[in-house]
């Protein structure tokens, strides 16, 4: 007996629904849920927490995101120009740079500047965790925005530098008075997915060492899940990254709508 | 009379395409210049040799006497002195139309702010679309940004006016505001050369008409000669092409 395509579908879709439920329910009959409870959303462990998981933690972890993105953006903005160069040395120092960091482990370059440089040199950068993390990961940062950033320099038309060129604008003011501002508008969601990647990144600072003053959001979780045999931290500081992070996922996806519509 | 534009021996290849073959033609200063052809003739590469948007492969442009053409030359400079209006407008699109007529004169030419701002409310009126200053290009008609583009040129105060299709890329119904602009400032005196299919603007606005095919000028002379009374077979062929049309 054959049955028709419709009915077909719908006996497809209950038995699907029917699989779910059951792998949802297998899950919940086994699992502890007072254990889970108990070890990952334990209210007392998370009130000790407080206040320090927002006012230390978690304004750390936005500082060192702020001042990657700064210094990672005049970086990529000077590499993008590079890379756009007429001078055949320059082209081939930014396409260096910008495959050298962007094919390594953040984690590698973060130990070259807070390590290798100190050892090498017996000079650390200024600004302990601060200046040492951010320089790193505005190193890789800068690497991956430049990138970005030619590409929304490329996006915006010839005929608007042609334009500004046969007013008498030099190349260079050209660029700053009417490519970049354009490209700019352009790449505004995707340097918003960076900054989401750089808070992100800056849980890489652990492996510069801390002090209580200068913990970021994970390594202030991970010490405090030590110190109180309890997973609760983990479970805080992600809902933390989440409140930061989900905001500006939405941003950019209204902004991506909203650069479409304009179009 | 002074020549405005003077070219010789003007050659430019894209490759293998050699798409001027040694364009010889002058520009008197007030004179209004349409040039004519089919597409590829090259007309619109020649026009944009003449403020080296494009670079010519060998000969030379002296733009009111200056070479421009000249490897020590102050292009930018002497831009200043060429208007250019494209086919596709152009505007600045960050730019209000205020801020679209006077980044290029206190940028390149540092005019104060209120003088540039007197300039473009001038020119802007001149094209008569002075209650539109504070509007973004995106928010006008195809015709008004044209006519703001024309602004924008004029703004620097050039003392000729280079036109690149200004009509091809308007909807029919606004091809005519644009081309009586343009009328108004030949009128005015201004020295103009026109890359344009309109043979109507031409009959009536050029003092000369030149018309090139594949790279060479095949005959140029006043507009009621080559228009109506061409002596190059290629020229009949292309007005019969046209009228048709």
């Amino acid at each position: 007996m054959t049955l028709p395509a419709s009915q077909k579908v719908r006996l497809y879709q209950s038995a699907m629904y029917l699989l779910g439920a059951l792998v949802v329910l297998l899950v919940a009959l086994f699992t502890d849920w007072a254990k889970v409870q108990r070890n990952f959303f334990n209210l007392d462990v998370a009130a000790d927490m407080w206040p320090n998981v927002v006012t230390t933690a978690a304004i750390n972890t936005i500082v060192y995101t702020a001042l990657s993105f700064l210094l990672g953006f005049v970086l990529a903005l000077l590499l993008a120009l590079m890379r756009l160069s007429s001078l055949r040395a320059y082209r081939a120092f930014a396409i260096g740079y910008i495959e050298l960091f962007r094919g390594l482990p953040a984690l590698i370059t973060l130990l070259f500047v807070g390590y290798g440089i100190p050892i090498a040199f017996g000079w650390r950068l200024p600004g302990g965790t601060l200046g040492v993390g951010s320089a790193g990961l505005a190193i890789v940062a800068g690497a991956y925005m430049a990138e970005t950033i030619r590409a929304g320099i490329e996006a915006v038309p010839r005929g608007q530098s042609e334009a500004a060129r046969s007013l008498g604008m030099s190349k260079t003011r050209t660029m700053f008075t009417i490519v970049l501002p354009q490209a700019f508008r352009i790449i505004i969601p995707p340097l918003t997915n960076e900054l989401v990647l750089l808070i992100k990144d800056t849980s890489l600072f652990f492996i510069l060492g801390s002090t209580p003053e200068t913990k970021e959001l994970t390594k202030f979780a991970r010490d405090f899940m030590s110190s109180s045999r309890n997973a609760t931290p983990l479970t805080v500081a992600a809902l933390i990254y989440l409140i930061i992070t989900l905001p500006l996922t939405f941003l950019v996806r209204r902004l991506e709508r909203s650069a479409a519509k304009a179009r | 009379m002074n020549v405005a534009i003077d070219i010789r021996e003007l050659h430019k290849s894209f490759g293998a395409l050699h798409v001027l073959q040694g364009i010889d033609l002058t520009v008197d200063s007030g004179e209004v210049v349409c040039v004519l052809g089919p597409s590829g003739s090259g007309k619109s590469t020649l026009l944009r040799c003449l403020n080296r948007l494009e670079e010519p492969d060998s000969g030379s442009i002296l733009i009111d006497g200056a070479e421009i053409t000249d490897p020590e030359a102050d292009v930018d400079q002497l831009r200043t002195m060429i208007g250019m209006v494209f086919q596709q407008f152009n505007l600045f699109p960050h730019l209000n139309v205020r801020r679209n007529l006077t980044v290029g004169q206190t940028g390149v030419l540092r005019r104060k702010r209120v003088e540039a701002d007197q300039v473009a409310e001038d020119m802007l009126e001149r094209v008569g679309l002075s209650e539109k200053i504070d509007e973004y290009p995106i928010r006008l008609s195809g015709g008004q940004q044209q006519r703001v583009a024309i602004a924008r040129a004029l703004s620097m105060q050039p003392k000729m006016m280079l036109f690149d299709e200004p009509t091809s890329a308007l909807d029919p119904e606004l091809v005519g505001e644009v081309l009586d602009v343009m009328r108004s400032l030949a009128n005015d005196g201004m020295t103009m050369m026109v890359v344009t299919h309109e043979i109507g603007f031409a009959m009536e606005a050029a003092d000369r008409v030149v018309f090139m095919d594949q790279g060479v000028v095949v005959e140029q002379g006043p507009p009621e000669q080559v228009l109506s009374d061409p002596s190059e077979e290629r020229t009949k062929q292309f007005l019969r092409m046209v009228k048709d049309h």
